[in-house]
Parts: C-alpha cells; structure tokens; sequence
C-alpha cells in the first residue's frame, strides 16, 4: 500500500498565491476525482506534486510512501512512483515515446527489450498505431491520440500513483472508454492509484471515482463519494464559490 | 610573411609558380578582412595576427593514422599541412596534385585575400575530375590533417564532376593538439545531370583557426546535397556558395554544429539562384553551450533570370547556457516575381516545459537535455548526404554531449 498524502499544501506563483491549503491523500487502488471550475488551480495543483519549475511551495508537505517530495527533482518524483498526465503533452521533435520509455527505464533492473514489448503490446490495446511509438512523441497527432499516447507511457512506467489531468480532453467517446477502462484496470489489476482532475463527469461514468472533491479558489471545499460528481454536473459549482456564499447571506437577511 | 618569394619554396611546374606568385601579389593587395564588411560582421577576425602563423612549405615525412575511413569501404586520400601525402588508386576517376602537373589547370581567380592566400600557399592543390558518365562508387574520403604548431595551412580541394556523372565526398578536417591557422579552399563543379553528395566533416582541436570557403556550382538538371558538421576550433568559419547556374539545377545544403567553451562557429552562406526552375533548400541547425557563440548570415539571391526558382533557408540554435550567445541573419535579394521562397530563424533556450515533460517520466534531468538536443539535431542528422559515414558523425556529436555530462558532473 502506497500513498500520497498532501497536507496543508500553499503554493504560488511570482504573483500570486494559487493553492490555499490543500489537504488529500491518495492510496493504492483508490480513484480521486478532483472536480472545479476554470481557474481554481486544479493544474497547479498537479505541476506543484511533480514539481514543475516556477511555482513555491510556502507551507504544508506532500509525502509519496512517506517520502518527502518537496525539494525533489521531477525526475526523482517520477522515480519514486508518481506520474503526470498533462493537460496538454507536449511535443517534442526527434524524441520518441519508445525512446523516452527506454531512458526512463534504463537506470531500473527491467528487462528493456521486455519493456518496449509491452509497450508495442499496449499500443494496440489502447488503439495506437505503431508508426506513434517511433516519430516525436506528440508531434502531428491529434488530441485523442496525444491521450491515447500518455495512457500507454503511465502503463508501460508502472507508477504507484498517477495524476491524470483532463485525460478525457481531445477524446472522442471511444477513446474515452478504451482510455478509462485500461486505468481502471490499472487501479484493480496493479493498485495503481489515481488522481484524476476534471471538469465534467463524463470521464467518470467510465473511470469509477472512490471518492469526488470539490476544488474551489485553491483547496478542497468538499468531497464525498461519486453522487458528488452527479451533484456538480448538474448543479455547477455554484453552491461553492464564495460569491453565492455572499448572496446566500443576503438571501437569509431579506 | 606571406611574401611571392617564399612561393619560391614549394614544388611545381612554371604555370603554377606564376600563378601562385600572381596570387601572392593579389593578396597583398586585398584589403584586410574587417568585421565592418557585412560578410565578417560579428566575427572576431581582427584578433587574428597572420604573422603568428607561418606557412607551411616542406612536405612532412609522415603523419598519424586517421581515426576513421582506413577501411575498405571509402576512397581515400590524405593531406598532411596542406601536402598531398597518399591516395587510394581510383579506377573511376583522376585524383592528381596540381603541383605534379606539366600542363596548365585553369583556374578562377580568387577574389579575396584569403582565397589569394590560399591559392599562393596551397603545396599541393588536389585535383579531383570525375569523367562524363561515371559513377565513382565508394565515397572519395579526403582527410586533411596538420601537425606542425603555429603552422599555417592551405588545403585546397578542386572538383570537377563531368557530366552524368555521380560521385560522393567527405573531406575531413582534423589535427593534432597544435595551434595552428587553417585556410582551406573546396571547390566543386557539378556538371550537367550530374549527382554530387558532399559531406564536410571539422573536427579540429579548440586551438585552430578555421577560414574555410565551399564553392559550389550546379549545372543543367544537376543535384548537388552538402552537408557540414562542425564541432572544433577556436574561431571556426566556413563561407557556402551554392550557385545554381544550369535550368533545373538543386542544390541542397545542411549543417549540424555544436560549440562549447569559448568556440566561434561561423556560417555565411550564399544560395545563388542563376538560372531558371531551381530550386534550393538550407537547413543549419546547431547547439551552444558554455560562452561558445554562433554566427549565421544567409543570404538567397534570385536573379532576374531565374523564374520558377524555389528558394528555403533555415537556421535555428538551441542555447545550453544562458552566456551562449547566436547571431542569426538571414536575408532575400530576389529581382524576379515568378518565385517562392521563404526564410526563418531562430535561437532559444531549451524547452523547459519539454524539460518537465521527460523528466516527469523519470528521464534525469541531463538525459532529458541530451534526449532534446539530439531530437533537435535529429532532422539534419536523419538525412547527411553521405550514408557511409552518418553513424560516425552522429557518434561524433554524441560523444561531445556525453562529455559535457562528464564536466558537469
């Protein structure tokens, strides 16, 4: 059983602060799903745990099986066991998604020619075409098969816990489910542990949430089970933001 | 130093004293190169004292062994300070030194100081002639090496493919850990229908001057595919003209460099559109690192008379450290409407969201710097003209980025 677990987590840019104390713990096997409307830092969030350049952390810890990650490199997070799936991958000319799997994976004892093949294996069960393995990762592909791309390079890394955000984004309905269905996978077969960031329940139908948090101006305002993704889809998110916290209050006076 | 009477010391027939003293008068008459012509802007060249150098004039016993070509595969012929030393017999084409030839070699005047230079000084002009119809086969590997130090050096290299005829070239520039000044000279005609695939190689210590010229023309339906890789010397230059003068003549031309410490890699180039439906494309693409610099000035001309000329000029530099500093200039002179040409260039830093991308797939840090630097090089290094010897130049970059990781621990 691993963990992550974030506690109390501030974080800012050179001008502002965007998470105002974020507290969640993530374990094995468990699906979180973290819900918000535009702009409440739902992807600083995610940078901040992979420790993307140009954000401080000014308070709070985030441990993955009881390790301090703050002050890790990205790469020594990833090493660890947490992975990133980005909102948008990002291209990169000449560097292959087989040759990354296979730099990633050379400092581990893993067989790599057992590694690529696996990988070749996974690309057809996630509908990949192989020609997507060998050019520049993301170059000249669409938005559903950049998803497609990430889902096989989470599956072939093997990490004990993954932030997917807006993984159903550029996806059309059958990728969506190929996609969700094998992380779902992931989370039974391997215990792999899932933090999923997104806007609409959609994704959820597919990828069953353990558990929903509302993420509101930087931290968690509530959480609950799966009928909470029900809840937001149809009501928004009003009920959280703190102007209707504000007519709310005048609605009681009058 | 470099006076008509020291020509007096190298070998040849008469024709070619005369011209080689005509030359050295010529060059002294030249003006001096300054960084105030447009062709030497941003160069350090008013830091180089000539008289440092002296020119070498007696023919070397031996020289070392080259690291690379001493196979079966390749033609090969060998300079040691500018000296013809050996070249392999070559049943499909002439490979002779100027300087043993009784008759008269006409040759374009130099129309520089250091093409003057070149010509006064060069102990053996190597002359290459590829007859109408032949295919040369194995690539013709010329490896020009200078061992003596503070010499000055004047490799030249004069080609002359006839027509319908193919040929590949590599000429490699390399030496021993000397200071010395190099001032190679390359010139290369592509006759009617004929295929050329060029491929330069300089790989010299970081104590080397390099003042290099490639002279390029392209005839009738002719292609012509260079490439240049370049890695060492302090203060490195190579001025390409490719001078596209028959009817549908192509002229492709590409660069890989990498500099680091305090190098200067410089690139003039000159796509000379002449005549008409030709077509030519430039791709230099190239990494600094430490305080190196790079300078690239391009220039594409179109004459009046080249309707349907296609015209693409590319440069980009990827910067490693901040003090890493590229000069990118690239210019269009077109005097004809019925054209299509297009320029673009660049110089950035790496990519640092790419950077957060492979590292968040556990790539270390420097792997995933070395991962974007070589996908960057990629795209020239996926297509150098001469396939033989790709995998060695690419192992050649390779090993300087490895080093590099080496340094920075």
């Amino acid at each position: 059983m691993v963990d992550l677990a974030i506690k109390n987590l501030h974080a800012r840019t050179e001008s502002a602060e965007i998470l105002t104390g974020v507290n969640l713990t993530v374990r094995s096997g468990e699906v979180h799903a973290l819900m918000g409307p535009n702009g409440s830092g739902k992807s600083t969030l995610s940078h901040v745990l992979m420790g993307r350049p140009g954000y401080t952390v000014t308070q709070g810890e985030i441990t993955l099986d009881g390790e301090n990650l703050l002050g890790l490199k990205t790469w020594e997070r990833a090493k660890l066991g947490l992975f990133l799936v980005l909102q948008y991958p990002v291209e990169i000319e000449g560097v292959s998604a087989s040759k990354i799997i296979e730099v990633s994976q050379l400092s581990q004892n893993d067989d790599l020619s057992e590694v690529l093949r696996h990988a070749s294996q996974e690309a057809e069960n996630l509908g990949i075409p192989q020609d997507h393995l060998e050019r520049g990762v993301n170059l000249d592909m669409s938005g559903g098969e950049k998803k497609r791309l990430e889902t096989l390079q989470l599956v072939t890394l093997k990490p004990s816990i993954a932030v997917l955000d807006e993984l159903d984004s550029g996806l059309d309905v059958d990728g969506l489910r190929v996609v969700s269905n094998r992380v779902q996978r992931l989370t039974e077969e391997d215990g792999l542990g899932v933090l999923v960031i997104t806007h609409y329940s959609r994704l959820l139908e597919e990828l069953k949430p353990d558990y929903v948090h509302v993420f509101v101006e930087g931290k968690i305002v509530a959480s609950g089970d799966s009928s909470l993704a029900d809840e937001l889809e149809s009501d928004g998110y009003e009920k959280w933001t703190p102007s209707t916290e504000t007519s709310v209050t005048l609605g009681g006076l009058s | 130093m470099y006076t008509p009477e020291l020509v007096q010391e190298l070998e040849g027939h008469g024709w070619l004293m005369d011209l080689r003293r005509q030359a050295a008068v010529n060059a002294t008459e030249f003006s001096y190169p300054s960084h105030e012509d447009e062709e030497w802007r941003y160069s350090p060249i008013e830091d180089l004292e000539l008289d440092l150098f002296t020119p070498a004039l007696t023919k070397p016993q031996s020289g070392t062994e080259m690291d690379h070509g001493k196979d079966g595969n390749f033609h090969n012929i060998s300079t040691l300070d500018g000296f013809l030393l050996s070249n392999d017999e070559v049943s499909t084409c002439d490979v002779h030194s100027a300087s043993g030839q009784k008759d008269p070699i006409e040759f374009e005047p130099p129309i520089d100081m250091l093409g003057s230079m070149n010509l006064a000084f060069s102990p053996d002009p190597v002359f290459i002639r590829v007859p109408r119809g032949s295919n040369v086969g194995k690539p013709l590997v010329i490896h020009h090496q200078w061992n003596q130090e503070g010499a000055a050096c004047f490799p030249l290299v004069h080609v002359e493919v006839e027509e319908n005829a193919e040929v590949e070239i590599v000429e490699i520039f390399h030496n021993a850990e000397v200071s010395s000044l190099v001032i190679p000279e390359t010139k290369i005609i592509v006759g009617n229908g004929s295929n050329v695939n060029y491929q330069q190689v300089q790989n010299l210590n970081q104590d080397v001057w390099q003042l290099g010229t490639l002279d390029v023309s392209v005839g009738q339906q002719a292609t012509f595919q260079g490439a240049i890789a370049a890695i060492g010397g302090a203060y490195a230059r190579l001025k390409t003209s490719c001078s596209l003068i028959g009817r549908g003549a192509s002229g492709k031309i590409s660069a890989i460099y990498h500099g680091d410490s305090n190098q200067v890699l410089d690139f003039r180039t000159h796509q000379r559109h002449i005549a008409r439906d030709t077509y030519s494309e430039l791709l230099f693409k190239g990494v600094l690192d430490d305080q190196s610099n790079s300078i690239y000035t391009g220039l594409i001309h179109v004459a009046n008379e080249a309707s349907g000329t296609n015209a693409f000029q590319t440069n980009r530099t990827l910067k490693l450290c901040d003090q890493a500093w590229a000069e990118s200039v690239p210019n269009l002179e077109i005097e004809n409407n019925d054209v299509k040409c297009s320029h673009a260039s660049t110089v950035s830093p790496v990519d640092e969201i790419q950077r957060f991308y492979l590292e968040s797939r556990g790539v270390p840090t420097f792997e995933a710097e070395k991962l974007i630097v070589h996908g960057f090089l990629q795209e020239v290094v996926s297509s150098l003209p001469v396939e033989a010897i790709n995998t060695w130049i690419a192992d050649l970059f390779n090993h300087k980025l490895n080093a590099r990781m080496a340094h920075s621990g």
